[in-house]
């Protein structure tokens, strides 16, 4: 059974009367424990999709089946919950809370995850940690990170529930070469272990680090392909595989 | 959720805009700081004037000349000389078959007469009164004796000093047995009270207390007198002897109609029910006033949180994101509102009880025996109150906050 199955799903936002339609009739599946790259020009609706998938926003019209459910049934409440046990997040932006401990920034998806309150969050959150290689900045301020360890923070965070699908949108964009491959290749291991991931970019570099490439344009999926020579992101550079 | 982590945000919030913090709490801390002293003054100021009342004496009827309805005060009360009221309206009062629970009475005239003793000298106030007047009015003998009946009906010149009109007239010589005049007639002192305060308008410590009649016909040349108080053998028997007094003064001016009485008859449970009213009124009117300051504190409180809230709308995003709950944000920014509201309604209480302290310590330096009450219900009402304001001016802002929608809220620049 495919993670999420998406059919006909189209999304017009609507402001003020005027109707600004993004996603036409969009169609794919992604399967469980893929690596795959959302691609295409400034515009053409990445975004948009991304946050339809992560249930922040829902569609006008088509449905989106989640392991097998459709989303449109759920209340925001529920939605909320989903996100917080199922979905994980890291933006361009990284949006830690400003004067807040790398830790308290770590621990914030525990916090609302009301079937487990209180439990192993230690334990959880120093496993994050770890799996970004940021145990050493545990009690640092969030404003006294560089931005390649802000990102890192922040992948612990999307990660530290332990959720099945991880969303990165334009996650190298405010970061140098050196900070965003050590990031890509966070992303990779996290995939090796089993997580699902859905990275939204606009470079063909970046992409070519998932295993599978939906390329858009004008809000339309304009091809799907697997990536042939995709590259690896390890300690001392690239290779090529 | 964990309570401590929304009480950490509100507090590191708050340390980050210290000045705007403290001006927006500012207005709670003088709201509450006016509640706390409004009940206090208010309570005391109740309990001076209350004490002052029932200093008098307990279980009286008063009777004052001029017509009045219950609640107005008499002519005669006003400075309107009104010469209705005789010792013998009295006299007819204590007759046993007349009103049988009086159990004693005394009439009063008062004036103001130059008082000479050596080369003291000063303007000052007399009071004729019975000679029962030690039995109906809660007095206490510091030296010698109070004047007799026979002395009352003699015209005898003898006189019980108040402490007060004691020492200003002798100084640090005792009174007993010297000779001082009023208006040019001397009098003998045969006796000194013990302080008593003051009571109404006047300090009863400061008079000269002479005969009745002695002041009626040597002093003052009258024959009616300004005022009686009858004293009643229990408080369950006051409403039944107050409408008798007023029935014996009625046969005695032979009045028929009660709207056309000449008289006014008060009694003591009435005065302290009248002048709690009027404190209660004044109390809650003071209290009205600092609340007008504590809803100004709550629109403060409501804009720095409207502030807040559209400052915070990508952490808003973002918590949304990672799995909050609409109750969890409204939880987070009431919790800030009433954190606000409850660091400004403790400074408030702190503030307040200080300026009530200061206000007692003033005013006991004025002579007044003022107490300062600072009770647990007024520190729990602005407590409570505190929290109140943050919950209710925080409500909007909060509910404000959790409908926004995390994928706008992610996008907002
Ligand atoms: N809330 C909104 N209301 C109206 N139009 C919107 C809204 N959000 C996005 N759009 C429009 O939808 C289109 C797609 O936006 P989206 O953010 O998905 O693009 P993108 O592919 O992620 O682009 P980029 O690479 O620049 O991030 C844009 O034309 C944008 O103007
Ligand atoms: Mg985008």
């Amino acid at each position: 059974m495919s993670l999420i199955v998406v059919q006909n799903l189209s999304k017009t936002y609507e402001t003020e009367g005027v109707k600004t339609p993004v996603l036409h009739e969009v169609t794919f599946e992604i399967k469980k424990g893929e690596f795959i790259s959302i691609m295409g020009p400034s515009g053409s609706g990445k975004s948009t999709l991304m946050q339809i998938l992560g249930m922040l926003d829902r569609p006008t019209e088509g449905t989106y089946l989640l392991e097998g459910k459709n989303i449109t049934q759920y209340s925001d409440d529920e939605m909320a919950k989903i996100r917080n046990k199922k979905i994980g997040f890291v933006f361009q932006s990284f949006n830690l809370l400003p004067r807040t401990s790398v830790y308290e920034n770590t621990e914030l998806p525990l916090l609302y995850d009301e079937d487990h309150l209180e439990m192993n969050n230690e334990k959880k959150i120093t496993k994050a940690l770890a799996a970004v290689d940021m145990s050493h900045r545990t009690n640092y301020l969030s404003n006294q990170l560089s931005g390649g360890e802000k990102q890192r923070v922040a992948i612990a965070r999307a990660l530290v529930n332990n959720p099945e699908v991880i969303f990165a949108d334009e996650p190298t964009g405010n970061l140098d070469s050196k900070s965003g491959l050590a990031v890509m290749r966070i992303l990779q291991q996290l995939n090796d272990v089993g997580h699902t991931v859905i990275l939204v970019t606009h470079e063909t570099y970046t992409a070519r680090h998932a295993k599978r490439i939906l390329n858009m344009l004008d809000g339309r999926i304009v091809s799907d392909e697997l990536v042939k020579d995709r590259l690896i992101a390890d300690g001392e550079g690239e290779l090529l595989k | 959720m964990k309570l401590s982590s929304p009480i950490k945000i509100s507090y590191n919030n708050l340390l980050a805009a210290k000045f705007r913090s403290f001006l927006t709490i500012l207005g709670i801390i003088i709201g509450i700081a006016s509640v706390i002293i409004v009940m206090a003054i208010g309570a005391s100021a109740q309990q001076l004037i209350l004490s002052q009342v029932s200093g008098i004496g307990s279980n009286l009827v008063s009777v004052l000349p001029g017509g009045s309805d219950e609640k107005g005060p008499p002519a005669s009360a006003l400075g309107i000389v009104v010469t209705t009221l005789k010792e013998t309206d009295l006299e007819a009062i204590l007759q046993k078959r007349n009103v049988p629970n009086a159990a004693s009475g005394s009439a009063y005239v008062s004036g103001v007469g130059l008082m000479k003793y050596r080369s003291n000298s000063a303007e000052s106030s007399f009071q004729g009164v019975s000679a029962s007047f030690p039995n109906v009015e809660s007095v206490i003998l510091k030296s010698g004796r109070f004047f007799t009946n026979e002395e009352e009906s003699g015209l005898a010149r003898v006189a019980v000093l108040g402490p007060g009109r004691a020492v200003q007239l002798f100084g640090n010589e005792d009174p007993m047995g010297k000779v001082f005049s009023i208006k040019d007639t001397n009098f003998t002192v045969i006796g000194v009270f013990e302080e008593r305060g003051s009571s109404g308008f006047t300090n009863t410590d400061d008079l000269a207390y002479i005969p009745l009649e002695t002041a009626q016909k040597i002093l003052l040349g009258i024959s009616h007198i300004n005022s009686m108080r009858i004293k009643i053998d229990s408080p369950a028997n006051m409403e039944r002897a107050t409408a008798d007094v007023k029935y014996v003064l009625r046969t005695q001016h032979k009045i028929k109609n009660v709207t056309d009485e000449d008289f006014s008859v008060r009694n003591t449970a009435q005065a302290i029910s009248t002048i709690t009213n009027i404190t209660n009124v004044l109390k809650y009117f003071l209290t009205g006033i600092a609340g007008i300051s504590l809803l100004v504190g709550g629109i403060g409180i409501m804009n720095i949180m409207l502030i807040s809230v559209n400052q915070r709308i990508r952490e808003i995003g973002l918590r949304k994101a990672v799995g909050a709950r609409a109750r969890h944000i409204i939880a987070q920014f009431l919790i800030e509102a009433v954190f606000l509201t409850l660091i400004g309604g403790l400074a408030g209480i702190v503030f307040g009880i200080a300026l009530s302290f200061l206000a007692s310590v003033v005013i006991n330096a004025l002579g007044y025996k003022w107490e300062f009450i600072i009770s647990l219900t007024s520190i729990g009402v602005a407590t409570s109150v505190a929290i109140l304001i943050g919950v209710i001016f925080g409500l909007y802002p909060a509910r404000k906050a959790s409908r926004i929608s995390p994928m706008e809220a992610l996008r907002y620049e």
